[in-house]
């Protein structure tokens, strides 16, 4: 990699709102990293300096798998560069349970941003303590998915990858031989592989719930391939980069208009691919009602081995062991759909992520996280409120829905959680939009 | 600071040897035996792809405690048992001695084990009697696998088990191919929602009502409590059809165990324990196998182990055994082992830790009657070249053989027992046939959410059964009580996954009464 030019840009760039590319001052980071290492120059300069006190990160075993470790080495961080496109992890169950002394920072794709704010909201997890360096996220593939296409389509032996990365539109796999391997993610997914289901139709590709959001969208001209764009999204992100920048694990330069628009334009084209997606998957569900409705939920529900996976992994369940979906339970009951389900679906109907993280580990191939997205969606839009994108605002189900005119911040001004009446609805409902669209400040 | 550690091992819920994470917390100034433990998803492993089954996701539970080594009742060091354990040894007589190990330690442990055994000229006892049933010309047949793969390619599946309950992680390999278009034949008593068909069969009717081709798979399991006709049957199946054919395990290296041992001079439980009963066994040397749990009467296992002069245990976990015990030699917990088991598809797959502490008490032993220089690297090489392997690969299970074993007759079947006396007016009780529905829990001594007995909606109604009520069972050693599930099943059937005292074998008549 060519050494770079002296950037013109100083800390004081580095405030709320701003637009950067940033890379590693170390060659060996930025080779490893997948753009421009930064994301992990900021952890490993956050532990180094001692903004934080750990930082939850991947220790990766092979080019298909990864295990989360939290730790308080620099060096395992600095081996913890690049992305892992099959390693469909959500990080948040990683940090430690509640409200600790520990300052911690973690790589965070939307949903494990959106997972650590719902925690944080039930008080499993502190989160002025907690630095999100938020990850764009185009979607994840389920190991056992990747080896088939490798075996399938490629037709490559998995033992002889020595990595991957996406560009425009195509999962490339590099074998050891140096060779190249490129397919459309679009041509994968027609033959039912490529992404998980629910990352096809995730509703937030840019982090801007987290401290910063890192992605290599945008990144344009002489840095292409070569530096992360990342936008800052609060003061604890601004405090993350700039500790980088002086102890000199980083640098940066403002974005080009060019590359925010770029950016811009491919998170508009994702979240409508997204959309299109969504209606794809839901819209024959949806039309079936009544009796039809219910045998699609007991059919797809009549494998289930009652393992109890699907809860553990969830995270923004923070119920433990005494919750309500196991304890109306028992296996002797013969019910078509167990009150465990039923349970489950009506409590997570205001905090379900859509992060797919129950149906890659549920035993019995129940597309679980789209049964819990027909109870979640309703509720997503009556509420207008997009779970784990803002830590102001509590689940909903903790609010009563107010009648006067529909909005939910009557219902907050009634929690104390907002001072003004609806008269400031068409300000958030531009904000709200932007949120939608990935740009800007979210309710 | 508490410190966790991360092991990439294999569940010992069953012969699968589903992959996942065990993470470790210890306190340095906490209590060593119980560590904190937790579960996490493999996501990358081939056998099940990260999934767990309900025994899978209480493994913290199942570790519990980390035994403490014991001499005569009293702790002890490790060092201090194994010398007990070898004086012990060296004073008992060969004539009554037995080792059991149906296949819960490493493929390196089970060796050192039979090196052990040989310097009295004994065998490893698996349990496994239902091999001295077959002529040594089918054994082979009986140990092949195949990987699970096959069954999402194959056209037709016919189950023997219950994926639902037994081996669970072969059931999404049946929906797949389900969805692939594979028809599914499920044989037994109960009524499996994936099923295109449902047949309650005799092995006798197998040959007749079934009709698999060279496209389909046969999946049904050997384990101490088969029953020889049916699993004859299956083999005959196998053969004229050129259906493939696996075999699942119930212990995570059964597979291994009992390819290490000799299979003709293997007992079945029953018959351990009443060579235990009539005290022709003095000392018995366990590793990790502890009889109370794996038998279908633990009341009576303790009783009759009460006969023994001597009863070592080797364990990994704490459990009934290394409570009764008289010499205990606390080993590493399984994740915690490094070493290998066969899996029962054939995969040879690595346990995934860092210490050979079991090992190395096994190998101590040996030395000290005699066999000297075990080992492990030359240990473990012996294992896998028995295997016909060179390594560990978890992506490679074996490839299936088509079953040639020609006509053969049984050596045994089942001695069926007598029936229960009919104490009851006719009216009020009813006949039916009683099966196990086998889990990893019951076979690992687990409690399980499971204190019911199932039965059809007939049955229920005649015997005029109310919901949450219970009922009352007569078998040949007394009366239970036990709650009940109305469940999809054959009529006359009586199913349970949870032990009952008195019913052991398969097919056992029960009278029913409210
Ligand atoms: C699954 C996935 C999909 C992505 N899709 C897009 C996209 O469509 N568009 C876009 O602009 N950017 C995407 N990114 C982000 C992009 O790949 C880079 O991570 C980002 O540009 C930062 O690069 P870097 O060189 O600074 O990061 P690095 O220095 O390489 O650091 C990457 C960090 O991400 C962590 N990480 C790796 N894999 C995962 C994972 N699966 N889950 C959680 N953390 C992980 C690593 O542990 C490391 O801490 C994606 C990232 C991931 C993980
Ligand atoms: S759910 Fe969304 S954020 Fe999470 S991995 Fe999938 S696409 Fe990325
Ligand atoms: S229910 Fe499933 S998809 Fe929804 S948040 Fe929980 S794990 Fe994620
Ligand atoms: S993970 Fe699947 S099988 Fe397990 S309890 Fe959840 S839905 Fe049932
Ligand atoms: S199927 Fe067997 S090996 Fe897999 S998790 Fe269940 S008990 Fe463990």
């Amino acid at each position: 990699m060519p050494e770079r030019p002296e950037p013109k840009a100083k800390a004081g760039v580095i405030k709320v709102g701003a637009k950067l590319i940033g890379w590693a001052t170390d060659a060996k980071l930025r080779e490893k990293g997948a753009s421009g290492g930064l994301v992990t120059a900021l952890l490993a300069a956050a532990l180094k300096k001692g903004l934080v006190d750990k930082v939850l990160t991947l220790k990766k075993i092979s080019e298909f798998e990864a295990v989360p470790v939290l730790t308080s080495e620099v060096e395992e961080v600095l081996q913890s560069g690049g992305s892992m496109h099959s390693v469909p992890v959500n990080l948040a169950r990683y940090l430690p349970e509640g409200i600790g002394e520990q300052r911690i920072a973690l790589p965070a794709k939307p949903c494990d941003a959106r997972a650590v704010i719902e925690r944080a909201k039930r008080n499993a997890v502190d989160l002025e303590k907690t630095f999100l360096i938020g990850l764009n996220c185009g979607g994840s593939i389920h190991p056992e998915t990747t080896r088939k296409m490798l075996k399938t389509v490629y037709r490559l032996d998995p033992e002889e990858i020595s990595g991957e990365e996406i560009v425009k539109g195509k999962l490339i796999f590099f074998t050891k031989d140096g060779k190249e391997h490129a397919i459309s993610i679009d041509e994968l997914e027609e033959k039912g592989l490529g992404r998980r289901e629910n990352c096809r139709y995730c509703s937030v590709k840019i982090p801007i719930n987290a401290d910063l959001a890192c992605g290599n969208w945008g990144v344009t001209g002489a840095f292409a391939g070569q530096g992360t764009f990342v936008e800052v999204r609060t003061e604890k992100g601004a405090k993350l980069l700039r500790n980088a920048l002086e102890a000199g694990f980083a640098k940066v330069e403002p974005a080009e208009e060019k590359g925010i628009r770029v950016r811009e334009k491919i998170n508009r084209i994702m979240l409508k691919l997204s959309e299109k997606n969504r209606q794809e998957i839901f819209s024959p569900i949806e039309a079936k009602q009544g009796p039809e409705r219910l045998k699609y939920f007991q059919k797809a529900l009549e494998n289930c081995i009652h393992c109890g996976a699907c809860k553990a992994v969830c995270p923004v369940c923070t119920c433990g062991e005494d919750s309500k979906c196991t304890s109306y339970t028992s296996r002797e009951d013969s019910y078509k759909i167990s009150l465990f389900h039923l349970v489950r679906f009506l409590h997570l109907s205001d905090s379900c992520l859509g992060c797919g993280q129950c149906e890659d580990v549920c035993p019995a191939e129940i597309p679980l996280t789209r049964l819990y997205q027909c109870f979640a969606t309703p509720v997503r839009e009556a509420f207008d409120y997009m779970p784990g994108m803002s830590a102001q605002t509590p689940p909903y189900f903790a609010l009563k829905l107010e009648k006067e005119c529909g909005c939910q911040h009557h219902g907050l001004e009634k929690a104390g959680l907002e001072e003004s009446s609806c008269a400031k609805e068409p300000e958030r409902e531009g904000k709200r939009e932007g949120q939608r669209q990935g740009q800007g400040g979210c309710c | 600071m508490i410190e966790e550690k991360v092991y990439s091992s294999i569940c010992p819920g069953c012969g699968l040897g589903c992959g996942l994470y065990i993470r470790e917390k210890v306190e340095p100034t906490g209590d060593k035996t119980k560590p904190e433990l937790s579960v996490d998803f493999r996501k990358n492993a081939p056998v099940n792809a990260g999934k767990l089954c309900r025994f899978g996701m209480n493994l913290p539970i199942y570790y519990g405690k980390i035994p403490n080594s014991k001499v005569k009742g009293k702790k002890s060091s490790l060092k201090e048992a194994v010398a007990a354990a070898a004086k012990a040894l060296k004073a008992a007589s060969k004539e009554n001695m037995a080792f059991l190990s149906v296949g819960m330690s490493t493929n390196e442990e089970q060796l050192a084990f039979s090196a052990l055994a040989k310097t009295f000229s004994c065998p490893v006892e698996t349990g496994m009697e239902i091999y001295a049933a077959f002529p040594e010309t089918v054994h082979k047949a009986l140990g092949y696998g195949t990987g699970l793969e096959e069954i999402e390619a194959s056209k037709q599946v016919f189950l023997f088990i219950d994926p639902y309950v037994s081996y669970p992680l072969v059931l999404r390999r049946v929906l797949k191919a389900k969805r692939k278009g594979a028809k599914v034949t499920a044989v037994g008593p109960k009524s499996l929602p994936l099923a295109d068909e449902n047949l309650s069969l005799e092995p006798a009717e197998y040959g007749k009502s079934l009709a698999p081709t060279q496209a389909s798979i046969l999946l049904s399991d050997l384990h101490p409590y088969s029953d020889p006709t049916q699993i004859k049957a299956i083999l005959e199946l196998a053969e004229t059809s050129g259906a493939k054919l696996l075999f699942l395990r119930p212990f995570v290296n059964s597979k291994g165990a009992t390819r290490l041992a000799k299979h003709t001079k293997q007992r079945s439980f029953e018959k351990l324990l009443k060579a235990l009963e009539a005290g022709e066994i003095k000392t018995l040397f366990c590793l990790d196998s502890d009889l109370s749990e794996l038998s279908l009467d633990p009341k009576r296992v303790k009783k009759a182990l009460s006969n023994l002069d001597t009863l070592i245990v080797q364990a990994s976990r704490s459990s009934p055994l290394t409570e009764f015990a008289d010499i205990v030699i606390g080993a590493e917990p399984f994740y915690q082992k490094k070493g290998s088991v066969l899996n029962a598809e054939g995969r040879l797959l690595k346990t995934g830790g860092d210490s050979i502490l079991g090992f190395k008490a096994l190998a101590e032993l040996a030395k000290a009657l005699g066999k000297e220089g075990l080992d492990f690297a030359q240990v473990q090489k012996k294992a896998f070249s028995s295997f016909g392997l060179s390594e560990t690969d978890e992506f490679k299970p074996e490839k299936a053989k088509p079953i040639s074993c020609g006509n053969f007759e049984l050596r045994a079947g089942f001695e069926k027992k007598e029936k229960p006396k009919n104490t009851k007016k006719e009216e009020q009780t009813q006949k039916a046939h009683f099966s196990y529905n086998f889990t990893p829990f019951m076979w690992q001594g687990l409690e399980d959410d499971c204190n019911f007995v199932e039965l059809n909606i007939r049955l229920v109604q005649k015997l005029g059964l109310s919901k949450g009520g219970s009922l009352n069972l007569k078998t040949p050693d007394g009366e239970t009580q036990m709650r009940f599930k109305v469940s999809a099943l054959a009529e006359g059937v009586v199913l349970s996954e949870k032990k009952i005292k008195g019913l052991v074998l398969p097919r056992d008549e029960v009278e029913l009464s409210r």
